[in-house]
């Protein structure tokens, strides 16, 4: 057996450990930690040195800097990350491949684009506070250059990036609702007849999912025979409770109906709206209310005050990375109730969970501050916001890939074998912080030292110097790291210095190379408890 | 010269072995502490080419040429097209347990998918190969190994690892991913890298000690278990080819290594090789699909059968639960495309010890539901319950000594269904 193995006969020794020295932090929430958290939470980047010094001085400035933080250019990325856990749209497998769509020489750029035409709605709405309702009833759409070649869509010819454009083959107009993302990712089958599309519109725009439903297969019908199925459907109380409104939503959704294998899945076919008919299947209404196709659906939904009542469900939950519970109800309804006279902008609904003593700990009932694991987005960005380091292979992105990349190893979301956010750190999700940790660390490393005048963080150091030779000098960076890094002031004899003084001089005896002690440290502070759970 | 390997084995022996929760022998683990490997076929599997023997029932459409073969007490369906079904029956009907009419109370693939491997549709259930790779959490160094194919670990994250699809674990254990980076950089050095994790196991002691909030504790110490999970998992990266690939044939391979070796308790894999969702032109789909699975699954049972198992004189055979499941059955009848739809009644594959192997429990009724089975015997009584993913979780979850109502309250699980082994 190998464990056996490992006890028994191997000679090899490891490097000697001579008991580094440690440190403990605690877990508060310190005016800097409520920056941090809000910081990371809104723009995926830590505070700077200035923004610490500021709330250190007077805790209230968090509100002006929260509201810095909503207009950041990142803000929109991090709309767009909370909002991918529910849309699910961020898969890899698409009903079309990217050779099949003449895009074989850009798979990684095919891949990372089809899924983030809904999401870029939501930012878009953000960026420009724009009612959140817009999410259903925008008549344009976002796409970028690779959308833009392959979508019926006004895309700008030779530019490039996200921009707002409208789709040209005459759809109705709703928002995400009628993007092609959205039902590339949630197909149907005649037999289905669009009512997973329902089910997923009820789930991401009502936080109603049908699926969580127990569902009760009555043995009094033969689902073999497809009269009696629909006459169950409209009588059976078992399926009633579900189909009676699910039924008619799913009709609207015909128009996006892909008959053969080889059709063209980029139109929209308006000729196809009256489907429901063919099938002998209930008419389009929206919860009791009729309508014709998806333009009036989108209406519909923006009207409906479960819209509000989920969206502020579903930020809070984001931000808080915990399910709701009923003892939230009430700060539930202060937010919705912000975000209702805030105009309904999602920077309205942020701005009050936020700034909420539930989300900065500092409830009075007591509601729980937990900690929270940093997801493998927030931890690729912060490390870029940091070295300028990303990790990307072949084009592909390896933090948002998991064809090629490192995206389910390392905790996050496909939307099909992984639906969750790793909540706790596992073996891979380590593995994975440490090979990014350290190609992060290595790069800024060396280009600190190369430009020093433009360094990110070795920014009181030379290359040349040791914790043996200029202990000062040294215990000056340890300072700046942890600041930088942490977002805490350490003492320059404190044991945070002597831990990683420690460290370094360790590293140091093994391989006599300032760049490779300095990349070994700055990879121990990246992997960090204090670094990933904030 | 000392290489990488020897190093971190050697690092292992000297600093990690003594710290890590299974360092202790592997001989101690006991009879009971059972191996499990989940196979999942996505898409959903039509049961009549297999295993549901409906050929008297006038509202199934069984295929032409097909009949009901039989081993012993054991039915299943036979075809000339699908002879490594026949042939693996031939060989394990004496292992093997077939669950007829299992209700999976949807027809949409992803609450089917959680609710065939955690009974439930809630996003906070565990599925059964975390459960059961709890169990050995303090004697595994990776209880549930990922292979491919769905995970839902709830509160179990810390048990799974997973592998990748594209050979990325064995690149993240070498540090060779870095090299491959469009900007590329070097990795730590191996023995800078092991200051560092070491490093971070006192940083992580250390926290551990002054934590306060319960969820800060738990998050200090899942990152504790994992630190010390990826440690193991270095320590082992030269005994199993972890870059194999996700080709079913590499998922057995490097599964069994991982069991073979004490690595992990419980494998999740899936078969994939063409669509089982077949809604058009069913027949010729799954009997490929089928004819593909039983051969890969003779195989996998030759591979458990060659390798020693924990107990002396045992073979991973000997020890190994085998789960075959697909997420959902199809409709009994063919729709106008020559497909099968979606369908709530499905059947199971059980091969190993602890279940009563040798039979097949439930059957399917005139309507294609599933026909209540005595709890006790597993015998059709219509007095009796109907089989729900969730009893079959709850059983497998008894047979491995843990009491299922911490997991699936108010779940029954199926006593007929376990013995043997």
């Amino acid at each position: 057996m190998v464990i056996a193995f490992l006890l028994l006969g191997c000679t090899s020794q490891p490097v000697e450990d001579t008991g580094t020295p440690t440190y403990t932090t605690g877990w508060e929430m310190s005016p800097s930690q409520q920056l941090t958290r809000a910081s990371l939470d809104l723009r995926g980047i830590r505070p700077s040195q200035q923004e610490l010094e500021a709330v250190e001085a007077d805790p209230d400035t968090l509100a002006f800097l929260v509201e810095d933080f909503l207009y950041h250019p990142n803000f929109g990325q991090r709309v767009r990350n909370l909002f991918a856990e529910i849309y699910l749209t961020r898969v890899e497998d698409w009903p079309r491949s990217a050779s099949e769509v003449g895009l074989s020489d850009f798979k990684p750029e095919y891949l990372a684009s089809v899924g983030e035409e809904p999401l870029h709605i939501l930012s878009q709405i953000a960026e420009e506070n724009l009612p959140y309702y817009t999410v259903a009833t925008a008549d344009w759409t976002m796409a970028n250059e690779v959308l833009g070649a392959i979508w019926p869509v006004d895309y700008p010819d030779g530019e490039t990036g996200w921009k707002k454009v409208k789709y040209t083959d005459s759809r109705p107009t709703a928002g995400v609702l009628s993007t092609n993302a959205m039902w590339w990712r949630y197909t149907s089958t005649s037999a289905n007849a669009n009512r997973g599309r329902a089910n997923a519109m009820t789930r991401i725009l009502l936080c109603d999912d049908y699926l969580t439903r127990s569902i009760e297969f009555s043995r009094d019908v033969n689902l073999l025979d497809d009269d009696a199925v629909r006459h169950a459907i409209q009588t059976n109380p078992g399926c009633v409770a579900c189909h009676y409104s699910l039924e008619p939503l799913s009709a609207f959704f015909w128009g996006f109906f892909y008959s053969s294998d080889n059709y063209d899945m980029s139109l929209y076919r308006p000729e196809k709206e009256q489907l429901w008919r063919e099938y002998g299947l209930s008419a389009p209404a929206y919860y009791g209310t009729s309508g014709y196709n998806l333009g009036d659906l989108g209406q519909m939904v923006s009207e409906d005050g479960k819209l509000a009542e989920c969206v502020t469900k579903q930020v809070f939950e984001g931000l808080m990375r915990r399910k709701s519970t009923v003892q939230d109800s009430e700060r539930l309804d202060g937010f919705r109730r912000d975000f209702l006279q805030g105009d309904q902008t999602l920077r309205a609904l942020y701005r009050s969970v936020v700034l909420s003593p539930a989300y900065l700990g500092t409830a009075e009932d007591g509601a729980s501050v937990d900690a929270k694991l940093i997801d493998i987005e927030l931890f690729g960005s912060q490390l870029e916001g940091l070295t300028g380091y990303r990790f990307f292979v072949d084009g592909y992105d390896m933090l948002r890939s998991d064809d090629k990349g490192l995206r389910t190893l390392g905790g996050g979301v496909d939307g099909e074998n992984n639906m969750v956010v790793a909540s706790a750190a596992n073996s891979t999700i380590m593995l994975v912080q440490q090979r990014i940790a350290e190609a992060a660390a290595r790069y800024v490393v060396q280009e600190d030292f190369r430009s020093p005048e433009t360094a990110r963080l070795l920014t009181e150091i030379r290359s040349s110097a040791t914790p043996m030779e200029n202990p000062n000098e040294f215990a000056r960076q340890i300072q700046a790291l942890h600041l930088r890094i942490f977002g805490r002031r350490v003492l320059k004899d404190g044991p945070e210095v002597e831990a990683n003084a420690a460290l370094w001089k360790q590293i140091y005896a093994v391989s006599a190379d300032s760049y490779e002690s300095w990349a070994g440290l700055l990879t121990a502070l990246f992997r960090d408890p204090d670094f990933l759970l904030y | 010269m000392a290489s990488r390997r020897d190093f971190i084995k050697g690092a292992a022996v000297a600093g990690l072995a003594t710290q890590l929760p299974w360092g202790i022998a592997r001989a101690s683990v006991p009879i009971a502490d059972r191996k499990f490997i989940f196979v999942t076929c996505n898409g959903g599997w039509d049961v009549t080419k297999a295993f549901a023997t409906c050929h008297d029932n006038p509202n199934v459409t069984m295929e032409p040429g097909t009949d009901v073969g039989r081993f012993g007490d054991l039915s299943f369906v036979d075809h000339a097209n699908r002879e490594t079904v026949r042939r693996f029956f031939e060989l394990h009907y004496e292992r093997s347990l077939i669950l007829n009419g299992v209700m999976v109370p949807s027809v949409a693939h992803d609450a089917c998918r959680r609710l065939v491997m955690t009974g439930s549709t809630a996003d906070s259930g565990s599925d059964w190969p975390a459960i059961l790779a709890s169990a050995g959490a303090g004697t595994y160094p990776l209880p549930h190994l990922v292979l491919d194919g769905p995970s839902y670990p709830g509160r179990l994250g810390t048990m799974v690892t997973r592998t990748g699809g594209g050979g990325q674990l064995e690149d993240l254990l070498s540090g060779e991913i870095l090299f491959d980076a469009d900007t590329p950089v070097q990795p730590l050095d191996y023995r800078s890298e092991d200051l560092v994790d070491r490093y971070l196991e006192r940083r992580a002691a250390a926290e551990l000690l002054s934590a306060k909030h319960p969820e800060q504790k738990r998050l200090l110490d899942a990152y504790d278990q994992a630190l010390q999970r990826s440690l193991g998992l270095k320590a082992l990266q030269d005994d199993v080819d972890w870059g194999a690939g996700t080709l079913f044939g590499q998922q057995i391979k490097v599964g069994v290594s991982a069991l073979s070796l004490g690595i992990s308790r419980c494998i999740t894999m899936k078969f994939q090789e063409n669509s089982w969702d077949t809604h058009t032109d069913n027949a010729p789909q799954q009997s490929e699909n089928f004819r593909s699975l039983f051969n890969y699954l003779l195989v996998l049972m030759d591979t458990l059968a060659v390798n020693p198992g924990t107990s002396v004189g045992s073979t991973l055979a000997d020890e190994t639960l085998v789960v075959v499941v697909s997420e959902m059955g199809r409709t009994p009848q063919l729709n106008s495309d020559l497909g099968r739809d979606h369908w709530p009644c499905t059947s199971m594959l059980l091969v190993g010890p602890g279940v009563a192997s040798g039979r097949v429990i439930g059957e399917f009724d005139e309507f294609f539901y599933g026909a209540p089975v005595d709890p006790n015997t597993g015998d059709k009584d219509n007095g009796g319950i109907l089989m729900t993913s969730a009893n079959v979780g709850a059983s497998l979850i008894q047979l491995a000594d843990i009491d299922p109502e911490e997991f699936l309250p108010g779940v029954a699980p199926i006593p007929g269904l376990l013995g043997g082994g």
